[in-house]
């Protein structure tokens, strides 16, 4: 068995959805000018989405300041076909802790606001289904 | 010269001709300047195909600048900056302020060439 210690830094109760409750997380982005975009996110968490961050595609127009080339856009497959994401740089703000990242939105279609596994792997996330709450920690070398 | 075009929808002629009459103009000169428009391409064009079309005529020599963020604006390449901060002062001092740039760093964003996954895609339970 493994013991490890992982001290919290910060928790964020889990959103009801239709029958179950989801993790999310509290976001600040800024675009690639530094500008913060005039609203804190709650992304939730999705670790079946490869990509960063998606947006809406109304979000996004925020970061076409540092967008990718098309060539460089990614193309997802779901059950309904498949979907191209534009893609743009972004600046996030978890805490006190800043990382760039890239956010992604549908060329075709709305999006919707879901942070997956790329962004997700960059982070120490606590997933306490029982107190329903989603924690950023901080591992165990860090605990004094 | 005379033009002779077949098959044109004649609804849409109709509606060219009448404003063309509306804006004072002769039916030829009235094509003449929507020839004008499709040609420069103002029309048609966002941003971001301008930014994208400058991005591609310099794709292939892009590697000197590896490490570095290249930015491309207004159709045209801005400059190649080593941080995001400096990126960020560029195209802050743009006039008029781009609403659409492309920012590549050179050899650190890759391609992804095969399809990513997205399990289960946006299936969500709803009311019934």
């Amino acid at each position: 068995m493994v013991g490890r210690v992982y001290r919290v830094k910060d928790c964020l109760a889990y959103r009801q959805g239709t029958l179950t409750s989801y993790p999310v997380l509290k976001i600040k982005l800024f675009n690639i000018v530094g500008e913060e975009f005039p609203e804190e996110i709650e992304a939730p968490i999705d670790t079946g989405f490869e990509g960063s961050l998606m947006l809406t595609s109304d979000d996004y127009k925020f970061f076409s300041i540092g967008e990718l080339p098309r060539d460089y856009w990614r193309r997802y497959l779901t059950l309904a076909g498949s979907i191209v994401m534009r893609v743009a740089r972004a600046i996030m703000q978890v805490g006190d802790f800043k990382l760039e990242i890239y956010v992604e939105a549908p060329y075709y279609g709305l999006g919707k606001r879901l942070m997956g596994r790329e962004v997700l792997n960059k982070l120490i996330l606590v997933l306490d289904g029982l107190r329903k709450e989603c924690c950023i920690g901080q591992h165990s070398s860090h605990v004094s | 010269m005379t033009l002779v075009v077949k098959k044109i929808d004649e609804k849409k002629l109709r509606e060219f001709k009448a404003e063309a009459i509306r804006r004072g103009l002769t039916f030829s000169r009235a094509l003449e300047e929507a020839i004008d428009l499709w040609l420069k391409r103002s029309v048609l064009e966002t941003d971001l195909d301008v930014n994208n079309r400058a991005y591609l005529r310099m794709k292939d020599n892009l590697d000197k600048y590896k490490g570095r963020y290249v930015v491309f604006a207004h159709g045209k390449f801005i400059g190649a900056y080593s941080s995001l901060e400096e990126v960020g002062r560029a195209l802050k001092a743009i006039k008029p302020r781009p609403r659409h740039a492309i920012v590549l760093k050179v050899g650190y964003d890759h391609k992804v060439e095969r399809d990513l996954e997205w399990w289960g895609g946006s299936i969500e339970l709803k009311t019934a």
